[in-house]
């Protein structure tokens, strides 16, 4: 227990910490646990990375092929 | 016209029969409802597919939008809808890799830092693939296209408790099969 928080407290804590959703108190619990304990501390900074890369590398925009727009636009003419 | 004008007036137009109303509307969010379904689907053909779909029922149902989420949200509720159809007529689901992971060049040239981002986006793709609809949907639309948790949650049909509860569980879902992937934690693949 640290800061008054287990590890698994603070697992089950991590999204709501990594979108800004904790109370200021809790969120203050959780960072204190985070700076004393390697484990956490590593296990969420890989659970950021993570997520992080995985906005980086997905959100590239593809153009829209002319062919879908084609495609729909003959639908919309049949209506 | 239309490029000054804001989702929900383009979309009243559009259900006025305005289809060059509804054309401007789709070239502002068919590449992210694309993106979304080439992911969900699978590949970029039943993701093509899928899109078509929800942008017809989009232009069918027009008349049917409330204004009680966004203009996006609603249409990337449809998505979700025609993903999960497609889902549902294709029973057992295996783990598929989407086309763009799979496209990726198994000889790549010498190791680079573009190679590796490749690569690296590539496990990613793949770790996605192989988590079950539901989880892939919530990552993609909260952690990838940005939505905020309400509209993740109203796009999903879920109410916001059970969106956070399936989000968290997907992100260490994904975690975990990213890292057993490349043998470790992310950070220290980036570091």
């Amino acid at each position: 227990m640290i800061a008054g928080l287990s590890c698994e407290d603070v697992l089950g804590r991590l999204s709501a910490y990594i979108d800004g959703e904790l109370r200021a108190d809790d969120r203050a619990r959780v960072e204190a646990h985070l700076a004393s304990c390697r484990a956490c501390d590593r296990f969420g900074g890989d659970l950021t990375a993570t997520l992080e890369a995985l906005r980086d590398h997905l959100r590239a925009r593809a153009p829209v092929p002319d062919a879908l727009l084609a495609r729909l636009r003959e639908s919309l003419a049949r209506r | 016209m239309g490029d000054d004008a804001t989702d929900p007036e383009l979309l009243a137009r559009a259900n006025a029969g305005d289809a060059a109303a509804f054309e401007a509307l789709v070239k502002r969010h068919a590449a992210s409802l694309l993106r979304f379904a080439t992911h969900m689907c699978g590949g970029e053909t039943p993701g093509q597919d899928a899109a078509q779909d929800a942008l017809l029922s989009a232009w069918r149902a027009a008349g049917g939008f409330r204004g009680e989420a966004s203009v996006k949200t609603w249409l990337f509720q449809l998505a979700a809808n025609a993903c999960r159809r497609r889902h549902r007529r294709k029973e057992p689901e295996a783990a598929e890799v989407d086309d763009a992971a799979r496209n990726v060049p198994v000889d790549a040239p010498p190791p680079d830092a573009v190679v590796a981002s490749r690569e690296l986006g590539a496990t990613l793709a793949r770790a996605l693939a192989a988590l079950p609809p539901e989880s892939r949907e919530v990552l993609f639309l909260r952690d990838v296209e940005g939505l905020s948790g309400d509209e993740t949650a109203v796009a999903l049909g879920l109410t916001l408790p059970a969106m956070k509860s399936r989000l968290h569980r997907a992100r260490l879902e994904l975690k975990s099969r990213v890292e057993a992937e490349l043998g470790h934690g992310l950070r220290e693949e980036l570091s």
